[in-house]
């Protein structure tokens, strides 16, 4: 049983899970900022449009957990059809070190993303001139997914299967 | 995530609604204006607008309607019903108090009546009637019955005022120490102690008895009772005084005199409220905005009057209160 949890195979499986989890980031994310933009079109529902748009930018998140993940299941030979590859303890071990980063940053910057994508959407609400401005403020969070993206690919990218 | 609830919605829609509010050019524009017609166009082109009036004596009416507008847009947002609430509980006793008087005097005070408490009118008049607190939740039975053998008693309807008062502030305290949230009890305990300090300093400008002071004080203050009476009997209250939060307060009391600091107070707790405008998730922002409503129903009330009874527009501007945009 704990040979076969400690297995490559079950790492790097596990690995995929953990970066997958960035959504969770995500989903609190855009809920937070979603109840924001519903108070913002309570008021004037012609701001739909601007608030829709910032509502969408903890999203991403999410999705560069899925890349990871997509890319961690390739690797394995999980998705090409041909069944799984054999992986030493080692290699499993490896894929899963690089799917931390986007994991774990992935969750907390979502969330903070969230939020200053909710301040922001107030910001339309109050100014609606100040768009850019606040779809900026928000934006600067996503740095650090990018960065924590960037990390698990090229971990992932470098390990020999 | 931190323990505290979030309220995005709430808060979202409320920064939406402070469009409406009017900022302090607006209100320098109408204390500016020539006529009081002038005044009253500016005050229609606003969020008052929605009630047109005819006759300029009427602008209580507009008022009144936008206030009442006002608590029942902000009423439904935040589901844990208390913390509104707590800013809505002057309006059931200042209706409590129009309805005791109006039993007393037999006399109609409809027109003094406010829409917006937490109980509806209809209901309060009837339960009142039938001394029935069972359906009145959040006001304090014992009050009334004190507020009414005390006039039976006296046939002074000032008691009817400083008692419900007094139960008033009480039972503020005792929603805001329920809420748990420090932003709304500072709230509070500042209004309850500009409102003693205030009752204080007019005491001693009227010269009347410790004793009318001791009925007036209101509870839930930070500054205790032996403070005030302590500064009550020195012959200088203002330096007793000097040692409390609102020490700055009280000097320009004693250099500009009672008008300029009853403005001062209200600046005072308004410079506290707009500690919420950098808060975006918490519900400060729905409270601050009730406020913010309030106060500047209030400065619209001074020039509205001022300008009625042609006052300069120098002395109206500087009677204008802060506004919160």
């Amino acid at each position: 049983m704990a040979e076969s949890l400690f297995s490559g195979e079950f790492l790097a499986l596990a690995g995929a899970a953990i970066a997958a989890l960035a959504g969770i980031g995500s989903a609190i994310g855009v809920g937070v900022a979603g109840e924001a933009a519903a108070g913002v079109v309570s008021e004037d529902p012609n701001k739909f449009g601007q608030v829709l748009l910032m509502q969408a930018l903890p999203g991403t998140q999410g999705i560069y957990g899925l890349l990871i993940a997509f890319l961690v299941m390739v690797k394995v030979g999980l998705l090409g059809g041909t069944g799984m590859i054999d992986l030493t303890m080692i290699q499993g071990a490896g894929i899963f070190a690089a799917s931390l980063p986007i994991g774990l940053v992935g969750i907390f910057s979502g969330i903070a993303q969230g939020k200053a994508a909710a301040a922001g959407i107030m910001l339309v609400g109050k100014k609606p001139s100040e768009l850019a401005k606040g779809m900026l403020f928000a934006a600067m969070v996503e740095t650090y997914a990018v960065l924590a993206l960037l990390v698990s690919f090229l971990m992932l990218n470098s390990i020999q299967v | 995530m931190s323990k505290n609830k979030i309220y995005p919605f709430a808060v979202a829609s409320v920064r939406s609604m402070e469009n409406s509010l009017m900022t302090k050019q607006k209100l320098m524009q109408m204390a500016e204006a020539k006529t009081v017609e002038e005044a009253l166009r500016i005050l229609s082109d606003s969020a008052y607008g929605k009630t047109q009036i005819k006759d300029v004596h009427d602008f209580e009416q507009m008022i009144g309607n936008h206030l009442e507008e006002t608590y029942q847009a902000v009423a439904g947002l935040i589901p844990q019903e208390t913390f509104i609430d707590i800013f809505l509980y002057k309006n059931d006793y200042h209706n409590i108090k129009v309805l005791l008087k109006e039993e007393v005097s037999k006399e109609s005070g409809k027109k003094f009546l406010i829409r917006g408490g937490t109980i509806p009118l209809e209901t309060l008049r009837k339960n009142l009637r039938e001394r029935n607190y069972v359906e009145l939740p959040n006001i304090s039975g014992e009050a009334v019955e004190e507020a009414v053998s005390m006039y039976a008693k006296t046939r002074n309807a000032r008691y009817i005022d400083t008692i419900l008062d007094k139960a008033c502030f009480s039972t503020m305290e005792k929603a805001a120490s329920k809420l748990e949230n420090p932003y709304v009890s500072k709230y509070v305990q500042m209004l309850a102690d500009l409102t003693n300090l205030k009752t204080l300093l007019r005491m001693k400008t009227l010269d009347r008895d410790f004793q009318v002071f001791q009925e007036c004080f209101v509870p839930g203050g930070s500054i205790s009772f032996e403070v005030f009476s302590r500064a009550f009997r020195s012959d200088s209250s203002v330096a007793v005084l000097k040692e409390t939060p609102y020490g700055l307060l009280c000097e320009r009391y004693m250099e500009q005199g009672f008008t300029v600091f009853e403005k001062a107070c209200d600046d005072y707790l308004m410079e506290y409220i707009k500690a919420a405008k950098y808060k975006t998730l918490t519900p400060e922002p729905v409270m601050a905005f009730i406020l913010a409503k309030e106060t500047e129903a209030k400065s619209i009330r001074i020039i509205m009057t001022c300008k009625m009874h042609n006052i300069e527009a120098a002395i109206i501007k500087e009677r204008v209160r802060e506004a919160y945009v």
